[in-house]
């Protein structure tokens, strides 16, 4: 026989095999039906899926570095404002001994010493306050004999001609007492607006009288 | 239903369409995998990239008359099962066709075999054997056109069916000289 009949053959009998197939079993063709139905939903839904979980991963992170962009400005501009304090306040402390007679000094753009512990601010009080409790050194004249105040003490040091009226005794923190004369309840002024108080200078440690006999009135 | 409404309904998208063409191609695609593959998970997993391909690329086919449709899904499917063969290894590696093996006598009385027996001639077939016999004897394919399917010359093609022929006739022997026909 040809080998075209032993094809015939062959052919003949697979097909007869055929028809025992297990075509009609259910679960096969269910499971073949899932399959196909899964994976042609899940190609546009993956995609769906993978967008939106990008989106929710995405908006906590961008919150998050928007925060920490704005606060890393905010910490920046503290800093500039820490820095310029702290200048002023390095100034002003050497510029208290120019204001004995009285004559107005610049100490910054935002803080004049009018007269001695006389201060104008245009930046926040509270700031000022605390840089000042924290940080400040306050060149203090020893109290002059036959004085009241400090006032005098510090309009006239030369008036002294013992040897310790001439040393600048050097402390700090020098602060002593705020006497907050005005906004008392609203310290947290923004800067431009004017704000009157007081702030004794002073050694702290002689109690309020003498703080206040040995202080400086200051006006914020 | 009408086949070509079936397709148009399919080409829309509608679910329930797409299941009826399934119900339709699903046992002659089940029939042909069968001839290819034996293992019946290889089967199912081939089927499901069938059918998603033909849902995915329906809108490319062109309906040509009754059978038309038939014909295409029975390509996707040959192509889906060597494709699947060749996953892993070539189905056939090329060989020097010098020599084509001398097919075997066969006495053409094969009376008794089942159709069961044959099936697991086939099964215990190299895959090479097998999807070259099944391309030319089963679907019709020519030697060149199969060259072309599996990515090998027309000789090696030519050598693999007259290899699984002699392969075929051997097994059939030794069932008859076993006493199992």
């Amino acid at each position: 026989m040809e080998p075209y009949d032993l094809d015939k053959f062959i052919r003949d009998k697979v097909k007869e095999a055929e028809l025992a197939f297990p075509v009609n079993k259910r679960e096969v063709r269910d499971r073949i039906w899932n399959g196909i139905n899964r994976q042609l939903k899940l190609r546009p839904a993956s995609w769906l899926k993978v967008a939106v979980l990008i989106v929710f991963l995405l908006i906590p992170a961008g919150v998050l570095v928007l925060q920490n962009t704005r606060q890393k400005y905010q910490i920046k501009d503290l800093r500039n404002q820490i820095n310029l304090l702290q200048q002023d306040y390095r100034t002003m402390g050497k510029k208290l001994a120019q204001t004995q007679n009285q004559t107005p000094a610049i100490v910054h753009d935002t803080i004049m010493l009018i007269q001695p512990a006389v201060l104008t601010t245009r930046t926040d009080t509270l700031e000022v306050i605390r840089y000042i409790t924290d940080t400040m050194v306050v060149y203090q004249q020893p109290k002059l004999a036959g004085s009241t105040n400090a006032y005098e003490d510090l309009a006239y040091p030369a008036a002294d001609t013992g040897d310790a009226a001439s040393e600048l005794k050097h402390f700090s923190p020098a602060i002593s007492e705020f006497i907050l004369s005005d906004a008392k309840k609203d310290l947290r002024s923004k800067p431009g607006q004017s704000r009157s108080f007081s702030i004794i200078f002073g050694s702290g440690n002689t109690g309020k009288e003498d703080s206040q006999m040995n202080g400086i009135k200051a006006k914020l | 239903m009408d086949e070509q409404l079936l397709i148009k309904q399919c080409k829309q998208q509608q679910r329930q369409a797409q299941q009826r063409l399934f119900e339709e191609l699903y046992p002659s695609a089940y029939r042909l995998s069968r001839r290819y593959l034996f293992r019946s998970q290889d089967i199912e997993d081939v089927l499901i990239g069938v059918f998603v391909r033909i849902f995915r690329h329906l809108e490319s086919f062109e309906y040509r008359g009754e059978g038309s449709l038939r014909k295409w899904v029975n390509t996707i499917v040959i192509h889906e099962c060597i494709r699947f063969l060749s996953a892993y290894r070539p189905v056939i590696t090329e060989e020097d066709v010098t020599f084509l093996a001398a097919e075997r006598d066969w006495d053409g009385d094969p009376s008794g075999v089942d159709a069961e027996q044959v099936m697991l001639i086939l099964d215990q077939m190299p895959a090479g054997y097998r999807t070259v016999f099944n391309l030319y004897a089963m679907e019709g394919y020519t030697h060149s056109e199969i060259a072309g399917l599996l990515n090998i010359t027309e000789g090696t093609s030519k050598s693999q069916l007259s290899k699984a022929r002699n392969h075929i006739i051997e097994k059939l022997k030794e069932r008859k000289s076993y006493g199992t026909l």
